[in-house]
């Protein structure tokens, strides 16, 4: 199969082509299907569920206003923002001296910082500490539930920090630069396209997390996006076509941004998982 | 590796670099208490409240009770429960695997093909769910699958009466279904970058010999994309025994699809319809612990199983 194009002799077997066009088909028809019942009354909707006969644009303000989403997509900005800077400075802060050898075991530290990712997972417990705390139902008990400061940021930046030369310290202890002026000042920027590619990984993570934003949140002006969907189809489980303009008003801003940013996403997660 | 321009500063004198220890961990240790009580705490202490009867409710009395939870779960409870919830956890987290590392493979292999027009239109739609989310996903699958859905439409055309997700036969392939849809794409995406870093001089002898394309996949594609294979295989199965995120939005659980990890989740949470007794905490992380004990034989197990294999090919 893939013989072809490396040799540039034959061309693509027919099988491939089918393979392929099954594939677009597959994966189009979910969202083509969605978005064309967004685009019908609830009545349409009822008499001719798969036919698009008079579409309009009606539903789209209408979910808008009746799912809160203003208010759900402004909580959710606030997370994604909050929960990704605070993770990404975090990783950056123990992964710069790990990678440069300025703590005394850092092999014991990145041993630390990949626990995460085997123990068990820990909402029970953490249910109970925000409970504890008074964090429950919180916008600051969500974040904190949400961060990602070990694991996969922590690991990714250690490498890529490894990259940097030693010397770019010796010159700036030379200068008199400071240890924190330095790593935000020097070694951030220069980490910059690391940090971009986890950062959006980081972001849509938690963009699209709907467990935690379940167990953490009960007050619905607290809502991301995802509960706040998830709970408006629980109350208009019938109405498809409201339901869907909704679901297209906020998968519609994800697509752009993917759009934009597709090379740092493909990029941040085949860096991390093909082994050179 | 410790650089020798260290000047005349070794670690006995708290300096390094010019810049001092002190300074070094003044500006770690926030980010690392921050991992430390809301990451590593809370997953060492499912094991402690896994010996306690906590619940969801705040402030109520707790105690200890040992093994219970355990020996309720595996051995007082319904013992036909239990088996089918771990069954149902085994089927659907090998079922996706399989499924989904089979059609990525095949996907990328087909999308890494620089002569297939439109392949990158195809790998971006492939990959879209993966950024759409698992709520997007799931409400989309929710209005497919739905009675007047068109997936019932073609089923009832067929004489086949009854719904997808609200179905006791057919919700689980639904859900497997659903989840490989989802995920896929990011498989496919590993596949492909690990396609390309294999040596082009391979598929050009392998031309020059005039190989076929099924032996050209067994001879050069899979060997040499073996340990990616063998990683995504690895995640595949971690992720699916411990994601119950798409079954709490298209079942909630309901009609056989209640697996252990959504188990953990409804009754920790009382999401499910199912449960009365709702919110039994202590409980819900025994079941969280024998998940771990399963998804760490897991990987175990594969580990012992892929270092056998190398050392056989070596």
């Amino acid at each position: 199969m893939s013989v072809y194009h490396r040799s540039g002799l034959a061309r693509v077997p027919v099988g491939a082509y089918l393979f392929a066009v099954v594939l677009v088909v597959v994966y189009a028809f979910p969202l083509v299907f969605a978005l064309m019942t967004s685009l019908k009354s609830p009545l349409d909707f009822l008499k001719t569920p798969l036919t698009l006969t008079r579409p309009s644009c009606a539903n789209f303000p209408k979910a808008w206003e009746s799912a809160h989403l203003g208010n759900f997509l402004a909580n959710s900005l606030v997370y994604v923002t909050v929960c990704t800077l605070v993770s990404l400075a975090g990783a950056l802060v123990i992964a710069f001296p790990v990678a440069h050898g300025y703590v005394r075991h850092p092999g014991a530290l990145s041993a630390f910082m990949l626990a995460g990712l085997l123990l068990p997972d820990g909402t029970i417990p953490l249910f109970q500490m925000t409970l504890k705390l008074g964090l429950y139902n919180t916008r600051p008990g969500y974040m904190l539930a949400m961060l990602s400061i070990g694991g996969l940021n922590f690991t990714f930046l250690v490498a890529y920090l490894k990259g940097l030369p030693k010397d770019l310290d010796e010159a700036a202890i030379l200068d008199g630069c400071g240890y924190l002026r330095f790593v935000v000042m020097i070694a951030a920027p220069l980490a910059k396209p690391a940090l971009a590619s986890l950062g959006i990984l980081t972001a849509i993570g938690v963009w699209n997390d709907i467990a935690r934003a379940i167990v953490f949140l009960s007050d619905s002006s607290l809502y991301p996006i995802t509960k706040g969907l998830y709970v408006f189809s629980g109350q208009y489980s019938t109405n498809w076509p409201l339901l869907t303009a909704a679901l297209i008003i906020v998968a519609a801003p994800l697509v752009l941004l993917y759009g934009a940013m597709q090379k740092h996403i493909i990029g941040g997660i085949t860096a991390g998982a093909v082994k050179a | 590796m410790r650089s020798k321009a260290i000047r005349g500063c070794g670690p006995n004198k708290g300096r390094c670099l010019g810049w001092s220890r002190a300074s070094v961990a003044i500006v770690m240790v926030p980010a690392l208490a921050l991992y430390l009580i809301f990451s590593v705490i809370p997953s060492l202490g499912t094991t402690f409240f896994s010996l306690t009867d906590i619940t969801q409710v705040p402030g109520k009395a707790w105690r200890f009770v040992g093994l219970d939870n355990y020996s309720e779960f595996l051995l007082l409870g319904n013992a036909r429960d239990t088996r089918d919830v771990f069954v149902r956890s085994l089927v659907y987290a090998a079922a996706t695997t399989i499924l989904q590392t089979c059609l990525a493979l095949a996907a990328a292999i087909v999308l890494d093909n620089r002569r297939l027009r439109g392949r990158g239109l195809a790998r971006t739609l492939v990959f879209l769910p993966v950024v759409l989310g698992v709520t997007v996903t799931g409400l989309c699958f929710n209005l497919l699958f739905s009675i007047d859905g068109p997936a019932n439409v073609v089923l009832r055309s067929l004489g086949i009466k009854g719904g997808l997700l609200s179905d006791f036969a057919r919700a689980l392939p639904s859900v497997i279904f659903i989840q490989i849809w989802m995920s896929m794409g990011y498989e496919m995406v590993i596949f492909i970058a690990g396609l390309q870093n294999i040596s082009r001089e391979l598929y050009e002898a392998a031309d020059v010999d005039g190989a076929r394309a099924r032996t050209v996949f067994w001879r050069i594609t899979l060997p040499m994309l073996w340990p990616t294979v063998i990683v995504n295989l690895l995640v595949c199965v971690v992720g699916a025994l411990s994601s119950f995120q798409i079954i709490l939005i298209t079942t909630r659980g309901q009609f056989n699809t209640q697996t252990l990890a959504m188990a953990v989740f409804s009754e920790a949470f009382g999401v499910s319809q199912q449960l009365e007794r709702l919110g039994r905490q202590g409980y819900a992380a025994a079941m969280q612990m024998i998940l771990f004990a399963l998804i760490l034989a897991v990987t175990l197990l594969s580990n012992a199983f892929t270092r056998r294999f190398d050392r056989s090919e070596l």
